[in-house]
């Protein structure tokens, strides 16, 4: 396992930028694909907005830690938080194949990320949320 | 973001350029509801300068075609890049929206 970057945000919108901006900058110096470099991106900003909106029942600031590592044939994002306790597998999955009126507004950013993401793991430990995004690297 | 709008004869075209995420998604829903509450039942949106849409922005065209839809109207969208074609296609937009490759073409839908 090689660790590429490890940093650490705030919990606050506007920082989800700096994530995007790193994984692009690191994507584009191992040549990733551009396709799995925008997936991991979309994959990031929809689970840190989550984390964000909902995760924290008080008004401190709190930090996120992500990091970006390579193992065996996966590029792997994993985001470690002290939010409340959210297993985003755990969630009913979205009926995409709804008409207009059926089509529910909520749900479609888990959804993205388990149809972006080849794995996804889930661990709750010491009152942390750690979650491992894995895409295959081609 | 920048977003842009202009009445034409059946229709409001809006223009989108940059990001549409959880930050700007709220300036596109001020905007295209106002325009709604205005009488408007027909848009098409001019996606050639979108590069970036997440599920918030996604969820601010659902709302505005249900809005529109109600009042016979509809939201078509115009020049997709193919990765924001393929966000649209995971979340099942792609059944629900009109798409065409033009907003020359998008205008024969009114």
């Amino acid at each position: 396992m090689k660790t590429y970057f490890s940093i650490q945000i705030e919990n606050s919108f506007s920082e989800i930028e700096k994530v995007s901006d790193k994984i692009q900058e690191t994507g584009d110096s191992l040549f990733i694909n551009p396709g799995i470099i925008n997936s991991l991106i979309l994959s990031l900003d929809e689970l840190l907005t989550n984390v964000i909106s909902y995760g924290y029942n008080d008004k401190k600031t709190h930090s996120i830690e992500v990091s970006f590592f390579k193992e065996n044939d996966y590029i792997c994002v994993r985001i470690i938080d002290d939010a409340i306790e959210f297993n985003p597998l755990k969630r009913d999955e979205v009926d995409i194949d709804k008409s207009i009126d059926e089509k529910q507004i909520g749900g479609l950013g888990i959804h993205l990320v388990k149809k972006l993401m080849d794995d996804i793991e889930y661990k709750r430990i010491d009152g942390r949320n750690i979650l491992t995004l894995k895409k295959e690297f081609k | 973001m920048e977003i842009t709008d202009s009445k034409k004869d059946k229709y409001t075209l809006i223009c989108l350029t940059g990001k549409l995420d959880t930050i700007t998604s709220p300036r596109l829903e001020e905007k295209l509801l106002k325009i709604i509450d205005n009488g408007e039942n027909n848009f098409i949106f001019d996606c050639s300068g979108l590069d970036y849409i997440s599920s918030a922005g996604l969820r601010v065209l659902l709302m505005g075609a249900k809005k529109v839809k109600v009042k016979s109207g509809k939201i078509v969208l115009t020049a997709l890049k193919k990765h924001i074609k393929e966000v649209f296609d995971i979340a099942g937009f792609t059944a629900i929206f009109p798409i065409f490759e033009t907003v020359e073409q998008g205008e024969t839908s009114f």
